[in-house]
């Protein structure tokens, strides 16, 4: 493990001869260096780098335990081992409490226990300046992903923005009806790619989101998911009823509830049944002190009995007609079981859907 | 005689820019329309006006996030650095983004009143002007 770097080590005591020996027995080995007090000490950290600091307990002035914890804030990284007497158990709780130490050596030192520790700490110190490498070089990956799919959603999502408003535009000033099919066609295409490409930026934000306990406003979400339809062309002659019914504070992850709640909405709304008069989805919410409990209806063209399981699989679309990208509910399901929830799902071809969602307050459940 | 209202567009997109100036117009009659295609060309624009010291109608400013050179948010900074540029006016952004950083930024900040999503619909900027009162129910 340990390079051909020489070891740094920093050696504090208050007795001369002991700095004097430690230097004749370790100096061919290591880089060492040597204070007889915590100020000298603090000066060598400042003009260098080290890898293990081994200080003594008793000294006049700041004890070993004191001077470690004096400069934890700003030199954590060097591994610190104490000299220690037998008598002092006080030194040594402080010492785990407060001093952050890696061993103890007890006074008088001998050589090879002394080497065997300075050698593990630097091993110890190795691993964790790597480890911290690889965490710096990892974040700087999640910040470059993070950056990516934003932009990448931000190219793909903005000419798709502008073509439905194109079509919009169209549908206001053009009267052909073969024109206007078309038009339509294309907004459904529209449409759906634009869902597809929120579900793949939800999904994507759920996977490094790992608070589990932010407060939710149930009654603000449904009417922000709610709020999307409003001027949906799609949404006309659909009535939209809400029902929150919450007394208690519900915390768990937002980002897998709002994928939740806006695939089931936005599927209740998008599965009309349209020989009848009026589309309706529903949306009622109860929280207590055990759980809450989401369900979400709709009139709409319902979902045969034999494919009431497959509809949860990834890609599975049970509308033929419908425009669907099939990753809705199984990105539903996924962060339902993630949540430590049920789903539940009832539905009668002709006649209508209902979801029942129950989900305990906060807590991850890991994927198998 | 003056218009009840001006509206304000600023975005790169040609396309974006059609489709605000003709939905603008066909349910806006009353309002002057001016566009401008980059930050540089507005705040051109808002400089010039200072010295010809006509008072200009209540004004709806929308701007574009993402746009080359100076992105809508740049120029929100510029605005706040020169609050005379900007009396009469109430400002908002428009734009297609779904990243939670831009919604929080609009929301931060105090020059913003709304984040307006694209496609832009008459109807959300009905519901502003109603409330700003510029337009009766």
């Amino acid at each position: 493990m340990s390079s051909e770097r020489k070891t740094r080590v920093l050696y504090i005591d208050d007795e001369q001869n002991n700095l004097n020996s430690f230097r004749a027995n370790f100096r061919r080995e290591y880089e060492v260096h040597v204070a007889l007090n915590a100020e000298e000490g603090h000066q060598i950290l400042k003009e260098n780098i080290v890898d293990v600091i081994v200080a003594d307990q008793r000294m006049p002035g700041m004890t070993g335990v004191e001077f470690f914890e004096s400069i934890i804030p700003d030199y954590p990284d060097p591994i610190r081992i104490l000299l220690t007497g037998y008598a002092d158990i006080e030194a040594v709780i402080n010492a785990i409490n407060k001093g952050q130490i890696y061993k103890f050596i007890s006074k008088p030192w001998n050589e090879d226990t002394l080497r065997i520790a300075i050698s593990n700490a630097r091993d110890i110190f190795d691993a964790r300046q790597e480890l911290k490498q690889k965490n710096i070089s990892l974040q700087k990956a999640y910040d470059e992903l993070d950056r990516f799919v934003y932009s990448v959603s931000h190219d793909l999502r903005a000419p798709l923005v502008s073509i439905s408003g194109v079509i919009q535009l169209a549908r206001q000033e053009v009267s052909d009806p073969k024109a206007l099919e078309y038009f339509d066609m294309t907004g459904q295409m529209v449409d759906k790619l634009d869902e597809f490409i929120h579900n793949i930026i939800n999904y994507y934000k759920s996977t490094h989101d790992y608070t589990f306990e932010t407060p939710i406003d149930f009654d603000k979400m449904v009417k922000s998911v709610f709020e999307d339809y409003r001027y949906n062309p799609n949404a006309r002659n659909t009535r939209f009823n809400a029902e929150v019914n919450q007394n208690v504070e519900f915390k768990t992850n937002d980002v897998k509830l709002q994928i939740i709640l806006s695939n089931l909405i936005s599927n209740a709304f998008k599965f009309k049944d349209i020989a009848k008069d009026f589309h309706e989805v529903n949306v009622y919410v109860e929280v207590d002190e055990e759980r809450a409990v989401v369900e979400i209806s709709d009139n709409g063209v319902g979902i045969r009995e034999e494919n009431r399981e497959k509809v949860f699989q990834m890609f599975y679309r049970d509308a033929k007609e419908n425009a669907g990208s099939g990753l809705g509910l199984y990105l539903v399901k996924e962060a339902v079981t993630r949540l430590g929830g049920e789903i539940e799902l009832q539905s009668i071809l002709g006649e209508g859907t209902r979801f029942k969602v129950t989900l305990p307050h906060g807590r991850e459940v890991i994927a198998e | 005689m003056s218009k009840s209202f001006e509206i304000v567009l600023v975005d790169d997109s040609f396309i974006d820019r059609t489709i605000v100036s003709r939905m603008v117009a066909r349910s806006f009659p009353e309002a002057e329309t001016r566009i401008f295609i980059s930050g540089h060309e507005l705040i051109q624009f808002l400089m010039s006006e200072l010295d010809s010291a006509v008072q200009h109608a209540p004004r709806i400013l929308l701007l574009d996030i993402y746009m080359p050179d100076l992105s809508g948010f740049d120029i929100i900074n510029q605005l706040n650095e020169n609050q005379n540029l900007i009396a009469n006016t109430y400002i908002y952004m428009l734009s297609s983004t779904i990243d939670d950083r831009d919604i929080e930024e609009c929301s931060n900040q105090p020059l913003v009143r709304k984040l307006l999503n694209k496609p832009f619909q008459p109807k959300s900027l009905k519901e502003e002007l109603l409330e700003l009162g510029l337009i009766n129910a």
